[in-house]
């Protein structure tokens, strides 16, 4: 005779069940992001005259950077649509676009001044155009300057100088600086002014593939 | 002289008792159920019935003590609930709803062709077999305790505990439970009837057990359900008051 005695259910089986799969996933998770960590560590790709718009610049630095990133796009636009025209820093603060207009957040962020600035280079085929930001509070906010390079062929088709993405670069000079009588990557960089990059969900994809 | 069939195992409580929190729901319960015998419970609303039962069942911590005595190997043990709800949006038919009591497999991957035989048997036994296609939310509460009542029949239980499946029951319904019950009976199962209808009882049961927190009377029917007994568990008020 088979006498079985009724043990209430304590549910042990269930509990240990979801906390080794807890456990699991977690681990997956962490496996994984410790993998991709590696992967996507953007100050390696960084040259020596670059700086990360992310990591490094400070929180008044990056808006204005991140402004500027913005408005250059506008800028560009501006031009191909009143070729040969550019816009003057003066037209977009009445335009209200930021950084060049001259706002309650403007006072806030180190009171950059733009204005024009002559590259030395344009021509009829070569497109230049420079605005330099000069801060008027070095503790609060560096000065910025945004470089526009294009080309035209004789036909007049548009392209960008050879490995570029865009057709501008932003560049950050934290303290006093000087501008070279003609402007360029190189003469920037020989100045001391840092090239600042801002990395897209493109960019990280392209890094990762690499 | 006539040998008796056991089949189920004699179901044994001492002691029983179960607190949730302060409140004492079951207080020094002693029971048996004996193979080829219909044992019911009796009584009043909260008296702690369903807690009895789901305790039979290892549900709830208890203490004392239950114990199943088996023949020869334990068997198996059939439950029918008091009522189920399924939600109107789930797209369940009734004889989808017996497989994922009876099977495996999950049900949205069919039914197993072993339980398919089965199903459609006990489905036919309980008069729903005409049914089985049809969505287990629009049936209605008599025919959902059929269902109910079917699944439990697969496999052919050894003991069998029932939670008042006659809630809600037509007369068709209730004349066909206890006719499968008088069979399961026969074939020496041991069965625990939650029960409300008195008159059922009265006639049906070999052995009634009247719970209120503790045991009010346990015996053969015609022997313990006076109208004294049933007044005293039936009537809010005391039992002198009440005459």
């Amino acid at each position: 005779m088979g006498k079985v005695q009724v043990v209430p259910l304590r549910q042990r089986g269930e509990i240990l069940f979801v906390m080794v799969s807890t456990a699991l996933i977690l681990l997956v998770a962490a496996g994984l992001i410790a993998l991709k960590k590696g992967k996507t560590d953007t100050n390696r790709s960084l040259k020596g005259y670059q700086i990360s718009g992310i990591t490094g610049l400070t929180g008044n630095n990056q808006g204005i950077f991140t402004d500027l990133y913005t408005a250059a796009l506008d800028i560009e636009y501006y031009h191909q649509t009143n070729h040969p025209g550019w816009p003057t820093p003066e037209q977009m603060d009445i335009d209200k676009i930021s950084p060049f207009v001259q706002d309650q957040l403007w006072q806030t962020r180190g009171r950059l001044v733009w204005r024009e600035q002559p590259t030395g280079t344009a021509s009829t085929l070569v497109h230049t155009k420079a605005y330099v930001g000069k801060t008027a509070q070095e503790s609060v906010a560096g000065s910025f300057l945004v470089l526009f390079e294009h080309y035209h062929s004789s036909d007049g088709t548009y392209y960008l100088a050879g490995g570029k993405e865009r057709p501008y670069s932003i560049w950050f000079k934290a303290d006093n600086f000087d501008l070279p009588a003609t402007i360029s990557e190189g003469t920037l960089i020989q100045l001391g002014w840092k090239e600042v990059v801002s990395y897209t969900g493109k960019d990280q994809r392209k890094e990762l593939n690499r | 002289m006539e040998t008796k069939i056991t089949r189920g195992p004699i179901v044994n409580c001492a002691n029983l008792s179960m607190t949730f929190g302060k409140s004492c729901v079951l207080d020094k319960i002693d029971f048996t159920a004996k193979p080829g015998e219909l044992h019911c419970i009796i009584g009043p609303n909260g008296g702690g019935k369903s807690t009895f039962v789901k305790s039979l069942l290892g549900q709830l911590r208890h203490e004392g003590s239950i114990s199943l005595e088996w023949d020869n190997q334990p068997g198996r043990i059939g439950y029918v609930p008091q009522t189920i709800e399924v939600d109107k949006t789930v797209p369940l038919t009734v004889e989808n709803f017996i497989s994922l009591c009876v099977q495996n497999r999950p049900a949205f991957l069919g039914i197993s062709k072993r339980v398919k035989k089965e199903i459609d048997s006990v489905l036919e036994r309980v008069n729903m077999l005409h049914k089985k296609k049809l969505l287990f939310s629009e049936l209605s509460g008599g025919e959902r305790q059929r269902v109910l009542f079917a699944q439990a029949l697969i496999p052919s239980p050894d003991l069998l505990i029932l939670d008042e499946p006659m809630n809600s029951i037509d007369r068709t319904g209730a004349a066909i439970f206890s006719g499968i019950i008088d069979d399961l009976k026969k074939e020496g199962v041991t069965v625990i009837w939650v029960h409300h209808d008195l008159a059922q009882v009265r006639e049906k049961a070999d052995v009634v057990t009247c719970i209120n927190r503790s045991i009010i009377f346990q015996g053969v029917p015609r022997d313990v359900m006076d109208e004294k007994h049933l007044l005293e568990i039936f009537t809010a008020q005391p039992v002198q008051e009440a005459i």
